[in-house]
């Protein structure tokens, strides 16, 4: 059991946050991600959770017991984590098995319970055998996995993980993330898992918390965060959304609203009927090319990719933005006028 | 290793004309200074054999004095090197793991011993434990008039060699704890290992090849060590390889020198195998550094921080601070034995120093042989630095290692191998350098070349290649971009080596210890002199100047560091 709280959790490097009144609460058996672009804090938050960092503000608590706030810092080696990092970091001087069975010997087990656990955890990542090997004898898949056996041999309830498939390539980070997941589904270990990979993310966590500046933009299960975005920045950084200028006219019942895109009307979802000047994410999918109505614009340039080709329209009333659509069939030439429909949209909640 | 792989493959390709009038530079010098020498002992021990001379080597080795010197030398040498491994492991793992306060005057500390040598701090160390301590004295712990000084002993020397190698080890562990990656002790604590277990199971095995090092170093130095052994093992009779040689040499000149040589060879082979082992501890070093090392304090002390900050600086109060005053105090005594009030404090020992003539020279001397050595030892650094880097290949590799060998073999050693060269005149010329400063500024070129050529090597390494090849493009030849495109580039690093070789040949004595003359004293042969003419406060005096000089020096030095490539400097954190 292990529930995770954050309460205005604030970390400093001199004087800049690193993280910036954080505020959080992580069921126990939850699968959260924490996603964001480089130096967003991600990494820094993992850290206060595990107990490396100590908290300047705020409280962070596990099952309602506080183990890190301005006075009191529990250390890491107390709080009874697993964590598998980016690195690995296998101890290079000990086997295979004397890495996975390090844990348990802190823990004082005795030696033929650390045995058996060790073989079963090494069972469970397919390396049963490969006790007797050295880290550096291992490719860099399988010292992914004897991490991840080390991280498992004690059932930790809180496991973090740090960016663990960034030094692997594609396809083994495939087959990893289907590990993950058989991984949280067999364990029911709560898990808080730091990438600045969109698609992993997604293809991951029960919810997503993305961050910007310290700060968490919003937090929600992968499809909401695709087609709800609550600001700007969740919008552009996952999916690569276009956010532009919208005057909301009124609700339209269904939680849509009629709208204005550039002189364009067009019909949008919308978190709310309010009427006025407002922001609106659109997306390659959600956009069509039309005869009439919808929006004018020019094709800038064009990327055949199979099946469809990507176009970039620039649209004449605001020539520095950037409509991308998918359109099959023999694309329209360079510089050539074009009418952009806007069949699918998403209103941005008003900030605060 | 592929991305610092790639601009060397690159240097490697700029190759040009004008490189071999460099490499044919850069290779006389290495084999005039450093190899004929060094071959010309090995040749001795082998023109011995061939003349039937085994006997002679073997009456050598049998002799009780040998056998003697060569156990002492191994036994201080062992010892004293668990007293640096110990200390120097300590206190770089006090300063780089935990959040003690202060670390960069600890770290100051920790590496005087650099810039004060051996001969200096032995003194400092006698005049503190003295019974006539003006520093013990005044706390009225001096030991007993007349009684013996407690280090004229194998304790007194293997203490000193030991706190005096420290550095070695100290530098070498915390090299070892940069390539650390913060991740393996954070993993070992997420598994539930106190900073204590982390320590023991994880920091410390990953350490050894450092600590291998550092200590195959540190004994390398304590058997060459020359001025702790002839301070305080003359008088207490424990001769050492490095004082049988000296006081052989002295009594007999160098009629005796075929049995020196042999004295040398046997402790050419103990450092040798010393630095065999370093050589191999440091290749077992290599595990690959996926993340950068620490950025800070990984253990809190919490409530044990003051215990044990204070145990850092009682410890080198004692060893670093407290010498130091004794060696001041004893320079502004009337006379030894007076103890130091406001009324006794007198310059006269400084007044006397300047009177003396001896001295006045051996720091004209060692000034001119210390800048000397430095001019030389640059300019051929720079050429051959950049020859490492981008030419390679078999014959300057060798030149790289036959240009370190006379700074990491025993200064001892080199003295005998220069005095065998040079005792006969020089073909054509006729003289002899024997007994002249000119035996000394050759010895000097080929002690001190790896001193200016290690940061100019760094220097190097942090220069693009592409700025080089830019010129090439532009039909410049390989002299001309060196001296218009890579020198000015590489000047700070060059000028780092120079001020090291400076301010370790200005006080430097074990090589001049056997090759000085009346005329062609160098500062560290008249401090020694002075003390063992029994003027020790004359003695103080003169090691205070130079100190006060070398000091100077590394904080001039200090103030331009920001200019420095990263990591040239040994004695900045």
């Amino acid at each position: 059991m292990a529930s995770v709280t954050l309460s205005a959790v604030t970390k400093r490097f001199g004087h800049h946050p690193a993280v910036d009144a954080v505020t959080l609460g992580i069921a126990d058996g939850e699968f959260v991600a924490l996603l964001g672009p480089s130096g967003c804090g991600k990494t820094t938050l993992l850290r206060l959770i595990a107990g490396f960092e100590r908290v300047d503000e705020g409280r962070i608590a596990f099952d309602g017991r506080t183990v890190s706030d301005r006075r009191a810092h529990e250390p890491p080696e107390r709080r009874r984590i697993g964590m598998v990092f980016q690195s690995y970091a296998l101890w290079p001087h000990m086997t295979v098995a004397g890495n996975v069975g390090y844990p348990l010997q802190m823990r004082r087990t005795s030696a033929a319970d650390r045995r058996r656990r060790v073989a079963s955890a090494l069972e469970t990542v397919g390396l049963s055998g490969f006790g007797d090997r050295r880290p550096a004898e291992l490719s860099g898949g399988q010292r992914q996995r004897v991490a991840l056996a080390r991280c498992l041999v004690t059932d930790p309830a809180l496991v973090l993980l740090d960016e663990p498939l960034a030094n692997l390539d594609i396809h083994l980070r495939e087959a990893m993330e289907g590990e993950f997941r058989t991984f949280h589904s067999a364990t029911g270990a709560t898990m808080v898992y730091v990438t600045h990979d969109q698609a992993e993310a997604m293809a991951l966590a029960d919810r997503v918390a993305v961050m910007r500046e310290g700060r968490i933009e919003q937090v929600a299960p992968p499809r909401q965060l695709y087609h709800e975005p609550a600001t700007p920045m969740v919008a552009e950084f996952v999916g690569r959304g276009l956010v532009v200028p919208a005057t909301v006219r009124g609700g339209n019942g269904n939680g849509r609203v009629g709208a204005d895109i550039w002189g364009s009307s067009v019909v949008l979802r919308a978190p709310d009927p309010n009427p006025g000047a407002r922001q609106a994410c659109l997306r390659a999918e959600g956009l069509s090319l039309t005869a009439n109505g919808g929006i004018a614009g020019r094709v800038r340039h064009a990327v055949y990719q199979g099946a469809t080709t990507l176009i970039a329209v620039h649209p004449d009333a605001e020539p520095n933005a950037v409509l991308r659509l998918r359109v099959g069939g023999e694309p329209p030439a360079m510089g050539e006028s074009v009418r952009v429909a806007v069949n699918d949209g998403w209103v941005l909640p008003t900030a605060g | 290793m592929a991305d610092a792989a790639a601009p060397l493959a690159r240097w490697r390709s700029i190759a040009g004309d004008g490189e071999r009038l460099l490499l044919a530079i850069v290779a006389a010098y290495i084999l005039a200074f450093c190899a004929l020498p060094l071959g010309r002992l090995f040749a001795e021990a082998f023109v011995l054999l061939d003349e039937g001379g085994w006997t002679a080597i073997a009456d050598v080795l049998a002799s009780r004095g040998t056998r003697r010197a060569t156990w002492h030398t191994i036994e201080a040498g062992l010892a004293s090197t668990v007293v640096s491994l110990v200390l120097g492991t300590a206190m770089a793992l006090l300063v780089s793991l935990t959040d003690v306060r202060f670390k960069t005057p600890l770290i100051f500390l920790l590496i005087l011993p650099i810039l004060i040598p051996a001969q200096i701090s032995a003194i400092a160390w006698l005049q503190l434990l003295s019974p006539t301590s003006t520093v013990l004295g005044v706390l009225g712990l001096a030991p007993e008039a007349g009684t013996r000084n407690p280090l004229y002993s194998r304790e007194g020397i293997v203490l000193l060699m030991g706190i005096e190698h420290s550095t070695m080890v100290f530098l070498a562990v915390r090299a070892g704890l940069r390539a650390l990656p913060t991740e393996m002790v954070e993993a070992a604590r997420a598994a539930g290992a106190g900073p204590l277990r982390v320590t023991s199971t994880v920091v410390l095995p990953m350490l050894r090849p450092a600590m291998v090092a550092g200590a195959a170093l540190a004994f390398v130095a304590a058997i060459g060590n020359f001025g702790i052994p002839a301070l305080l093992g003359i008088p207490g009779r424990y001769t050492m390889l490095t004082t049988l040689v000296y006081q052989r040499l002295n009594g007999f000149g160098p009629s005796v020198l075929g049995e020196v040589a042999v004295l040398a060879f046997v402790l050419a082979v103990l450092a040798a195998l010393g630095l065999v082992v370093q050589s191999l501890a440091q290749r077992g070093s290599g595990f690959r550094v996926e993340r950068s090392g620490s950025t800070g304090a990984i253990f809190m002390l919490g409530r044990w921080r003051p215990v044990v900050e204070l145990t850092a600086w009682a410890t080198l109060t004692a060893i670093a601070i407290l010498p130091l005053v004794a060696l001041v105090t004893a320079s502004l005594i009337p006379a030894v034995g007076v103890p130091l009030t406001a009324d006794t404090a007198t310059l006269d020992s400084y007044r006397f120093i300047f009177s003396h003539d001896a001295s006045r020279r051996a720091f004209i001397n060692s000034f001119l042989l210390a800048g000397g050595a430095a001019l030389a030892c640059v300019a051929v650094s720079v050429p051959l630095a950049y020859l490492l880097i981008s030419r390679g290949g078999r014959l300057v590799q060798v030149l790289n290692v036959v240009a370190d060998a006379p700074f990491a073999l025993p200064g001892i050693v080199l003295s005998i191998a220069c005095i065998l060269v040079f005792l006969r005149p020089l073909p054509i010329l006729e003289v002899s350098l024997y007994g002249t400063f000119w035996i000394l500024l050759v010895a000097y070129f080929g002690r001190f070349l790896t001193l200016g050529l290690r940061p100019t090597i760094s220097g190097f390494q942090q220069v693009d290649p592409a700025l080089e090849e830019a010129a090439q493009i532009a039909g410049v030849g390989t002299v001309r971009r060196l001296a218009t495109i890579l020198l000015p580039l590489v000047a700070p690093a060059a000028a780092v080596g120079g001020l090291l070789i400076f301010m370790s040949a200005f006080n430097e004595l074990t090589v001049s210890a056997l090759i000085w003359s009346t005329g062609n004293e160098t500062l560290g042969v008249v401090v020694f002199n002075l003390y063992d003419e029994g003027n020790s406060n004359g003695a103080a005096a003169v090691a205070v100047l130079s100190v006060v000089a070398t000091l100077a020096l590394a904080g001039l030095v200090s103030l331009w560091s920001h200019r420095m490539p990263r990591g040239v400097l040994p004695w900045q954190a």
